[in-house]
Parts: structure tokens; sequence; C-alpha cells
């Protein structure tokens, strides 16, 4: 074999092995790209990391900024149990060192931890809203094979806890945040339903590309999203008043055997609400373990009822309003008999029920001829009903409309309303009811605000708890008072107080009271027959709501107080009456009420 | 004949030399392979890390931030003030008795 023989057949050594290489080169990409491309496809997606930046929910304060609701950074742990047995397999720690030393932090039984991890294939939870010492002692445990090493297995995700500090305080304002019916988070009740748009926060995301040891290679390139933290609400309610009328509203509750009861306090110059209170009420720390579902019911404006002759004050004032009677003009020129006929008694409606037919005091006796004025402090049916009579239906319902019955008040909160008849459904019926303050329902909410404009000068104020929210770049947005209508004039609101304030007088009686009397208030109360739910008619419970306001120049406050099914005391000022003295005689140093 | 042995000289001496160029230019291949490798390795590696330090701090800043506020929230309770108010400062809960002017009168005057 010569030399070129040789180099020629190193040639094709050469060549061939080429050819070779590029085949294996070839068959290995033939197998990467076309028969392994989905294991590669999820490695590669295992490339990129989502990561979401977590951000708490804004908080609630009193108007003194005292903390009602905010979120707390918690920490859930989970075990991913793949990880966990390779870190086993590979001799790094064993099953026995892991819960030894997870159990202890986590300060439960081994044999409990032990029971978990064996309950799943995957992902464990073994831990739910850690606090952050707690979470920060776990992740930092230590394998005992190379101590500067953490043990292995524990994945931590971020969560948070809704905290109230001040238990059941305010809660029917605040409300609570829980699980809805589809498992997600949400504000349920309250401030935290009714600004569930402003109060939840924001997660933060980007992608990031990271390598075999999780480090960022880089962030991808599309624009991130900021996380933000929840907008922060304060209310306008004082919660020292909050806390003398929720302890006073329990004690008449239970005083007088009552259902349930509300209490409202408002600022009728602003319609700010000062302290709103349920009872029964609930902790929305324990939301999930109240088993009457009553208590989370804020019937001050969600309930609408018959609150009863708290109405007159709205048929007196449009009567004043406009013009058609006088405080002093005699309206009963005769008196009464206890009752009066407003339909023909032989009339055949008449025949089977003379409840449909006439009228009648609460005590059904006789009456000296009385004025105006004294058919509103005497609270005396008949009286009202003549003075509605000379109102006719239309101005009526005008000024119940004025009053905004049949309307939503308007505050930041979920309300519900009582409805008013139509105007060309209206009978004679409907128009003595009306006119004292039966046959229409309305919110404790509804009958303040409209009760609160006689108190404001004839100013009707807009309703609201909330005064300002802070966002999270620090812009505050402050919320102004808001008129709404002007329900009668300055003059007649001044001559209704002024009677009404003869009904703060003859319902001050009690020695203990006496020095309430030193006060300018203008007052009045309502008694109700609750109807029955399925059937026509009126059963024997009753409804007892009163009413007050300041009506000194400063008009620091309306005050109303409801109780629901009292079994002590048959009429408002047996209960009611007392729960609102109780209150008044509690609160009006801290609201600088005048003395005469 | 003489022709065919000058050819194969020829031939030889192109191959030979055609060897050593694929050497080298495989040396150079390898060597810039390297350089990239190394430099990938140290610039993107490094700031890769780096940027994953920076990152699980900015996150545990959020966290203590967070932590704090809380902490701040917590602290502007009445509870807690009058928690303070107890035990810091020894002050107790009494129940106020207001005293009715009209009835001391009467009190004094007996």
């Amino acid at each position: 074999m010569n030399e070129f023989s040789f180099q020629f057949r190193k040639m094709k050594f050469v060549q061939l092995l080429l050819v070779g290489l590029f085949l294996l080169v070839f068959l290995f990409l033939f197998r990467w790209q076309i028969i392994d491309s989905k294991k590669f496809d999820e490695m590669a997606a295992e490339r990129i990391r989502n990561v979401e930046i977590p951000a708490l929910r804004g908080s609630i304060y009193s108007s003194d900024g005292t903390t009602l609701a905010f979120s707390e950074r918690r920490f859930d742990i989970y075990v991913y149990i793949p990880e966990l047995e390779r870190a086993e397999n590979y001799g790094k720690q064993s099953r026995s060192e892991y819960i030894k030393k997870v159990s202890e932090v986590l300060k439960m039984e081994e044999s409990e931890l032990r029971e978990l991890l064996d309950s799943g294939p995957d992902w464990i939870k073994i831990a739910s809203k850690l606090p952050y010492g707690r979470k920060e002692a776990l992740v930092h445990l230590k394998r005992d094979d190379v101590e500067e090493f953490p043990l292995e297995g524990n994945f931590v995700e971020y969560t948070a806890e809704r905290i109230y500090p001040e238990n059941d305080l305010a809660s029917h304002i605040v409300g609570f945040y829980g699980y809805n019916a589809h498992g997600d988070l949400e504000g349920r009740s309250g401030i935290e339903a009714a600004w569930e748009g402003s109060l939840k926060s924001l997660e933060g995301f980007h992608q990031e590309q990271v390598d075999s040891f999780g480090n960022t290679i880089t962030i991808l390139d599309f624009t991130p999203i900021e996380e933000q933290r929840g907008t922060d609400i304060y209310l306008t309610v004082d919660l020292k008043l909050q806390r003398i009328i929720e302890e006073r509203l329990k004690w008449a509750v239970e005083r007088y055997d009552a259902e349930a009861g509300a209490v409202l306090l408002m600022d009728p110059k602003t319609g700010a609400i000062l302290a709103l209170s349920n009872y029964p009420t609930f902790n929305p720390n324990k939301y999930n373990k109240i088993k009457d579902l009553e208590a989370f019911s804020n019937r001050a404006i969600t309930t609408p009822y018959e609150f009863g002759s708290v109405g007159k004050i709205f048929t007196v004032s449009g009567a004043f309003e406009e013009g058609v009677v006088e405080p002093k003009t005699i309206i009963l020129p005769e008196g009464h008999e206890g009752c009066e006929f407003f339909i023909d008694k032989t009339e055949d409606q008449c025949k089977y029920n003379l409840a449909n037919c006439r009228v009648c005091t609460f005590d059904r006796l006789p009456q000296a001829p009385m004025t105006v004025a004294e058919g509103l402090i005497k609270s005396d049916n008949i009286a009202l009903y003549n003075v509605a009579k000379k109102l006719e239906i239309s101005g009526l319902y005008k000024y119940l409309s004025k009053f905004r019955m049949g309307e939503p008040t308007g505050i930041e909160l979920f309300e519900s309303y009582g409805a008013l008849k139509q105007k060309e459904e209206w009978n004679i019926s409907d128009l003595v009811t009306h006119s004292y303050g039966h046959g229409y329902e309305g919110t404790l909410l509804q009958v303040t605000a409209a009760a609160a404009s006689v108190a404001n000068e004839g100013k009707y104020m807009k309703p609201h708890i909330v005064s300002r929210i802070v966002e999270q770049n620090r812009n505050i947005r402050e919320f102004e008072p808001e008129a709404i209508v002007q329900t009668i004039s300055s003059q007649t609101s001044k001559i209704v107080g002024g009677i009404l304030n003869q009904v703060y007088r003859n319902n001050v009686f009690e020695y203990y009271y006496k020095d309430l009397l030193n006060y300018d208030i203008a007052m009045k109360s309502g008694t109700a027959l609750i109807p029955y739910k399925n059937k026509a008619g009126y059963s024997d419970e009753i409804n007892t709501t009163y009413i007050g306001f300041d009506l000194s120049k400063q008009k620091s406050f309306i005050l109303s107080t409801w109780l629901y099914k009292p079994k002590v005391g048959h009429l408002a000022s047996h209960n009611s009456r007392v729960l609102w003295l109780e209150i008044f005689n509690r609160i009006k140093d801290h609201l600088n009420v005048p003395r005469k | 004949m003489s022709q065919d042995i000058f050819v194969d000289e020829q031939k030889k001496h192109f191959l030979a030399r055609l060897q050593k160029q694929l050497v080298v230019i495989l040396l150079v291949f390898f060597g810039v392979l390297m350089v990239v490798n190394l430099g990938v390795l140290t610039v993107v590696g490094t700031k890769g890390q780096e940027l994953s330090g920076i990152r699980s701090e900015q996150e545990s800043q959020k966290i203590k931030n967070d932590l704090l506020r809380s902490r701040y929230e917590a602290l502007k309770v009445s509870s807690t003030i009058e928690k303070k108010a107890k035990d810091d400062l020894k002050m107790n809960q009494k129940d106020i008795r207001i005293i009715d002017v009209a009835t001391a009168k009467v009190s004094a005057e007996k």
C-alpha cells in the first residue's frame, strides 16, 4: 500500500466519521424536536416563573382613627411530597427528622403531621394563616446532615387574616369578610361588602425566566402589574357614642324582652351617622360560628316596618307648609268619642268589619275639642285624619314623597326601603292610615333621615357613613355633606319642633330623668301592631319607635330607638322611650348638647 | 510517471495543509466557545443571582412593611390602649356615680 492510498483511506474514514456524526446529530435532533418535544416544552415552561406579588386589603377606621378592621400578613405552608421523598431518597433528611422539627414549630402532634403527610400524593397544606414569626422559624429549620442547609419540602404561600380588633363593636356597620358561595373571599356585609371594590387589593404580577437553580435570568418583556394595597376607609362613626348605644340597646332588649332592636344617631346638619346599632349582634372575627342568622341583620337600614305615629310629624308638617291648618286651628270642634267613621257605617264594606271604616285612638277614649297642636301632642289618630282630610290625598302624598318615603336614602351601605303606594292607587282608607303613620313602611334610617330634615330647618341631608377614603398613593377623597331636598320651610320646621318639644316635656316625667328637662328637645313616639306574615290583619305584637332631636341652634343630634316585638310594655312610652332617655342621658355631654 | 508522483506530492502537501488549518479552526472555535460560555456564565449568571437577591429582598421588605403596618393598626385599638393604661399606667376602671344635685341638697339639710 503506497502513501497516497493510505491518505485516501484516511480521508474516507474521516468522511464516514463525519457522515456518522451528522447522522447521530440528526437522530438526536429528531428525538429532541419530534419525539420528546412535549417533555422539552414542559421543561422550557418551567423556566418561566409566574411571580405574584401580594398586597393587603384596605383598613376601616372610625372617625377618631381607631382601627375597626385591618388585614395582617399570614402564610400558608404546603409540603410537596415528591420533593420531600427526593430529599429522603438522596439521604439528605429522614421523614422522622422532618416530622419532629416541623411539628415542633407548628405546635402540633407528630402523629397528626404524619397523618397529614400520608393523606395525599402531591401538595399538602400543613398549616394555615401562620404568623410571620412561626413562618420564619419554619423556613429556617436546618437539616441534621449539613447544618447550614435548610430542611427541604416546605413551600410558603402568602395569605392574609382579616382582623376586627373591636370585636362586635359596630359590627353591623363594618360587616365581615368571608367566603361567598363560590368559595371566594369577599366582603359579605356592611362596609366590607358595600365598599368591596375600594377595599380589595390588587395583586401584582410579572413573569421571569429562571435558571435550573431557580435564579432569575431575566424579567420577561411585558408590562408587569404593580401590586396595590386596598383603599382605607374612614367612617363618620364616633366609637364612644357607638359603645354607649350598643350597651344600652342590649340592656333594653333584655329588659323589655324584645326580639330585636336598633338605634340610630345622626347629625341632622350633615346627615353623618354618628352611631348605628342593632341587637342581636355578632363578632365578625367569628362570623362562621354564628347560628342565629338574624344576628347579621342590619335592621336599621334593611328592614322596613310600619313606624306608626312618628309619621304624624310628616302629616302635620305638610299641612302647616301648605297652610291648610295652623297649630291653633281647632281640628276637632266637638271632640270625638274614641272612634270616627270615615265611611258611612251602613255601607256594605263596613257591615262585616268596622275597622275598615273607622279610625280610632289607641285607648278609644272620648276627647274634648282639640287644636292641631294638641292633636299632635296627644298623638290623636282622629285629629290627624282630620288634618289629612284638609291636605287631601294629593297633599299628603306630596309631602310623604318630599320626606322621601318610598325611596332609598342613598347611604353608602346596602339598604332596603319601604315602598309608598302610587298616588293614583290611594283611596280614603289610605289617606286615613297614612295620616297617622300606618299603611306604609320605612326603615329606621328612612324615618330618621326624614325627621332630621325637620330638625335641620327643612333641609333633607343625604345620610352618609363614610367621611373620607385614603388611596394607596395617599390621595385623600373627602365626602362633603349633600343636601337633597327642602322638605318644609325653616319656619314650619320651627313650629313643628316647638310642638314636639311639648311631647318631649310630657315624656320626661320620672324623677331620675328630671335633669333632662333642662334640654330643648323635640320628640315623637310611634307604636304599631305588626301585620301577620302569611295572612291579612295585624297580630298583637308591636314595633315601638322613639325619635327625638336637639332643638337648639347647634342641632347637634337626632336619635331614634326601635324595639321589635317587646313583650314588656304595650306602648312605645313603656320601653322605647326609656331606651331613648337612657341613651340621651349618657351622650348629651359628649355631644355638647346645650342646656337651656 | 514522474508527473504522477508530482501530483501525489502536491495532493499530500495540500491535505497536510488542510489538516493543519482544520485543527487551527477547531481550536479557535473551541476557544471562542469557552470564552462565550464563560462570558455568559459570568455576566448573565451572576446578574441573575443578583437580580433574584434583589427581588427576594424587595419581597421581604414588602412583607416587613405589611407586618409593621399591621402592628401599627393593632395599636390604634381601644382595647390595646385600655390594656396599656391598665398594665403600664396602673389605671383601673371604676363606675362613676353621678351625684344628683337636688338629692344631695336634701341629704345635707337632713
